[in-house]
């Protein structure tokens, strides 16, 4: 029976989209077939910071059901903070009162004689990679359609941003040395290895860079990681440093290049992953979306992830039909894989089908 | 009985989870229901599928290729009832854990009464509780509801009142949830359940029906000093299922072939649990646990009260991090021979929740899987035990009260290589007191036959009494002060052949009397003065033993709390020596 594994793509060249969503309703202002860079601002929202109930009944003091006749704002109306709310003259227009707005934002409910004020900001939606819009759900999101290479991380600290990418690392395994960061990375998406400690982060926000993208990390610098106010993306592994080889390959071979860089958490029932994104043209045709859901099967490459092989890369040269026993008595179905590259005299691993992922 | 009466011979069971789905078969031989097979694949509950059927149906694929009995036809969907050439089930029924964090929010009068009541209503199912609101609330109602808009709940319980007493205040409450549901997308729409002063019912309905989809169900809280969770709870499973229906595809499919009903998994497991409690008629009780990927479960009940608590947020897969995070890692690397340092634990923690469907391939990993597994049990037994009674038979500070049955499933337990490997974990998880007979649920049946247990009570029944639990044997555990070495007690066990086994039990230490499944031996248990078996200080006893079992029969003698030695290495020996006596490795 086919085993169908997590899938990982490191790919070098797929048709890509992306939904891009409002965190409330608001007003998607870009139209499908339109072209958007990363930086377009393609919706807005008002997002309510706070809110304010006062009871109008009280503060006028009018019965509940004559509150109505004095709001000088409808419900929807836009308000500044100080401006009245509700006014009440008094008898030979004397003793006149009046509610003023305790916030800046809007008047979003009267009823029964009381008035629910939110205090709102206006976020922006900007289209975060370059591409053409595709489809729209009006209010809430849009779909961007673009070409390039797709890198799926393991994890991200919820930060996105784009800019060029730079390769700091000279091999997979190499770490982020705080000398080599200089100003000219200001502004740029750095790539490296490993990062030991937490020293090089103070460095990165101080030359200014917009991205890191780090093959492993020790898992108590996480805290940290999260802290910084750019993204990171971890692709490969707590704990081990480097890169996988495919993955430094996809990373070396575009430096230079944009890269849309969105380290937002993985959610599994949303479908979503940190990821790198860098954005290709292409002549002609499109090319094909990339691999989802694939069986294990002789051939396929795959990675390694978890065992004593964990973060090892190769092609499957044979499946077990039924569970075998593993060193410490578990039993379980396990795949035979050719390496890339050998260590000492191991050409050929086996590891459990669960530990592995299809590389695509 | 009417001859045309329908009476399903063949079940089908099935029980989605996080991480795996299983399907299980029961069927009618010889007069009475017996466990025939199961089959397991990964979910497919997460992206990119997002939808249950293609899990169920490669679960049902291994169970064709187990049993030779074809259960999908060729349109892929399920044969009901069984077909002349006895193919398919009379009866498919279903259960679930999976989906993601219920995000929920909480509101009662008091802190102690309708609130109290509300969260033990919610701890007993998959709901994640961020906010609650109540009347003893300094905030202001629009600080109170900005609180809940923070929270951005799936579901929120309303609480408050007893029949026929408090009403205003409740409406006040309601006030401002309304005011919030009002704030709150309406797409999807929040789902309310009201559970409080049942003669509010139809004005909540007025006041939030066209703000949120509003269910109501018995006042959870009927009078100041009684409770009654089963009719909130079977409500709150309902807006559960819908949820969940609408978040992961083909679950709505799944209740449509189950009769409309997809059981919580651990609402499913509770109820053969509090059926076996009642059945047994003994004071102490009967405890079953579950560790998850995503969730861990315990069922409790006494006397035929059921006590369900879900740790939605302690798991040994998905939320393994978060399981770790729960206490400082000393508490993890304790069960671990091999030496660790807390970025090791934090490094594994966080590997497991993001690979959560892996497995150990080595030994120094399986301890690890095995440590974060006491973990999740520990920490979901300490949030259980805060709603137990505090008079249990054996009840002594924190520590487990009496239970003559205790019952471990999930991957962990279930999966582990071997027996010895099981029953040490819940020992060491659970460190009950007293004697009692644990069970291993090696084919996840538990929520199966609750399940079951909806379209015909007497086949949990049957299958239970048939073995399908594998029996690992008796747990006798020492309690009393003893110096590492001393002996405390001494046990002869003589089977039917008249042979005769004897053991000393130094503290410190756990031994085995070997007595295999199906046979049958006399057991005595001699404890040192001050040292109490569960008989009472210095009380020993002689007692049949019907069964032994996969382990035997075990005598704990390791302390309660358990004792470790402080020095590393002394500690590592000691957790080694553990093992080996129960695993042989």
């Amino acid at each position: 029976m086919a085993y169908i594994p997590p899938t990982s793509h490191v790919t070098l060249l797929a048709t890509l989209r992306r939904e891009r969503s409002l965190p409330v309703p608001g007003e998607i202002i870009v139209s499908v077939g339109q072209r958007v860079e990363a930086a377009d601002v393609v919706g807005r929202a008002e997002n309510a910071e706070y809110h304010r109930l006062l009871d109008l009944s009280r503060l006028l003091g009018v019965p509940k059901d004559k509150v109505g006749t004095h709001l000088l704002r409808q419900e929807g109306d836009s308000v500044k903070k100080g401006e009245p709310l509700a006014q009440r003259q008094g008898a030979l227009g004397l003793g006149r009162r009046s509610v003023p707005s305790p916030v800046d934002g809007r008047l979003v409910l009267f009823d029964e004689g009381k008035a629910l004020l939110a205090a709102v900001t206006v976020v922006e939606l900007r289209a975060g990679l370059p591409g053409m819009v595709v489809s729209l759900a009006p209010g809430r999101s849009l779909l961007i359609e673009t070409t390039g290479a797709l890198l799926e991380g393991l994890w991200g600290n919820g930060r996105e941003d784009f800019s060029v990418l730079r390769m700091l690392s000279a091999s997979p395994e190499a770490a982020l040395d705080e000398a080599e960061l200089e100003l000219s990375l200001r502004g740029a998406i750095v790539a490296a290895g490993w990062l030991a400690d937490a020293r090089p982060l103070q460095k990165l926000t101080e030359v200014g860079v917009r991205g890191l993208i780090l093959g492993g990390a020790p898992a108590g610098l996480v805290p940290e990681l999260q802290a910084v106010t750019f993204p990171v993306l971890i692709t490969d592994r707590f704990g081990v440093p480097g890169f996988t080889q495919p993955v430094y390959n996809l990373l070396a071979g575009n430096s230079g290049r944009e890269v849309w860089l969105n380290a937002h958490p993985a959610d599994r029932f949303a479908g979503t992953r940190p990821e790198a994104i860098l954005p290709l043209p292409v002549g002609g045709e499109l090319p094909p979306p990339p691999v989802e859901g694939e069986p294990l099967q002789e051939g396929k490459r795959v990675r390694v992830l978890r065992g004593p092989d964990a973060g090892r890369v190769g092609t499957l040269i044979g499946l077990s039909d039924r569970p075998v026993p593993l060193p410490n008595g578990l039993r379980t179905q396990v795949a035979a894989i050719a390496l890339d590259e050998t260590r000492g005299t191991r050409p050929t691993i086996t590891a459990p089908f669960a530990n592995l992922e299809l590389l695509e | 009985m009417a001859s045309n009466e329908f009476r399903p011979e063949t079940i089908l069971a099935a029980d989605i989870g996080t991480a795996t789905t299983r399907v299980s078969l029961f069927d009618v031989v010889e007069g009475a229901f017996r466990y025939v097979a199961s089959g397991e694949a990964p979910s497919t509950v997460t992206a990119p599928y997002s939808d249950a059927s293609e899990g169920l149906r490669h679960a049902l694929l291994e169970l064709q290729a187990v049993t030779g009995r074809t259960m999908l036809n060729d349109a892929a969907r399920l044969i009901v009832p069984v077909s002349d050439e006895g193919h398919g089930c009379d009866v498919f029924v279903a259960s679930s854990s999976a989906g993601p964090a219920v995000r929920t929010v909480l509101v009662g009068l008091l802190p102690d009464v309708s609130l109290k009541s509300a969260r033990r209503l919610a701890e007993s199912s998959y709901l994640t509780i961020l906010e609650t609101v109540s009347l003893v609330d300094r905030r202001r109602p629009e600080q109170q509801m900005d609180a809940i808009l923070k929270a951005r709940p799936d579901v929120v319980i309303v609480a408050g009142g007893t029949d026929g007493g408090a009403s205003s205040a409740v409406l006040s409450l309601a006030e401002v949830v309304g005011l919030a549901c009002f704030r709150l997308p309406q797409e999807p729409r929040v789902r309310l359940l009201f559970t409080g002063n049942s003669a509010l019912k139809d004005r909540i309905n007025e006041l939030l029906g066209n703000l949120a989809l509003v269910s109501a169900a018995p006042n959870v809280r009927p009078e100041l000093a009684h409770e009654a969770l089963d009719g909130p709870r079977a409500e709150l499973a309902q807006i559960l299922q819908e949820l969940r229906a609408s978040q992961i595809g083909g679950l709505r499919d799944l209740a449509h072939y189950a009769g409309g009903s997809l059981l919580p998994t651990a609402q499913a497991e509770g109820q053969v649990i509090r059926f076996l409690s009642k059945i047994a008629g003994s004071a102490n009780g009967i405890l079953s646990v579950n560790v998850g990927s995503a969730a861990t479960s315990i069922a409790a009940a006494f006397s035929g009260e059921l006590f369900l608590t879900v740790a939605p947020d302690l798991g040994v897969g998905v939320n393994a991090a978060n399981t770790l995070a729960e206490a400082p890692s000393d508490q993890f690397t304790r069960w671990v021979p091999a030496p660790l340092t807390a970025a090791d634990v934090r490094a594994f923690g966080l590997e497991r929740s993001l690979h959560p469907h892996t497995l150990p391939v080595e030994v120094d990993d399986l301890h690890r899987e095995q440590a974060l597994a006491r973990q999740a049990l520990r920490g979901a037994l300490r949030r259980a035990q805060a709603h137990w009674p505090k008079t249990l038979p054996g009840t002594r500070g924190d520590l487990l009260p009496h239970f003559d049955l205790i019952i471990g499933g999930g991957a962990a337990l279930s999966h582990a290589p071997s027996p010895g490997a099981a029953a040490l974990m819940l020992l060491d998880a659970l460190q009950p007191t007293g004697v009692a007979d644990l069970l291993l649920d090696r084919s996840h049946l538990l929520a199966a036959l609750g399940a079951a247990a909806y379209a015909n009570p007497m086949a949990a029944v049957q299958v239970l009494e048939s073995g399908a639990l594998l029996r690992l044997g008796i747990a006798i555990s020492a309690l009393g002060s003893a110096r590492d070495g001393e002996v405390v007690c001494t046990a002869k066990l003589v089977d039917d052949g008249g042979q005769e086994t004897t053991l000393t039990v130094k503290a410190g230490t756990l031994e085995v009397l070997p007595l295999p499944l199906g046979q049958r031996g006399q057991l005595t248990l001699k404890p040192r003065s001050g040292i109490d078996l569960g008989f009472g200080p210095g009380r020993g006893q002689t007692f049949t033993v019907d069964s032994g079992g996969a382990v035997g029969i075990i005598v704990d003698a390791r302390g309660r709390p358990l004792v470790f030695p402080r020095e590393p290495a002394a500690r590592a020996e000691r957790v080694h020596q553990w093992i080996f006596k129960l695993t042989g490795q």
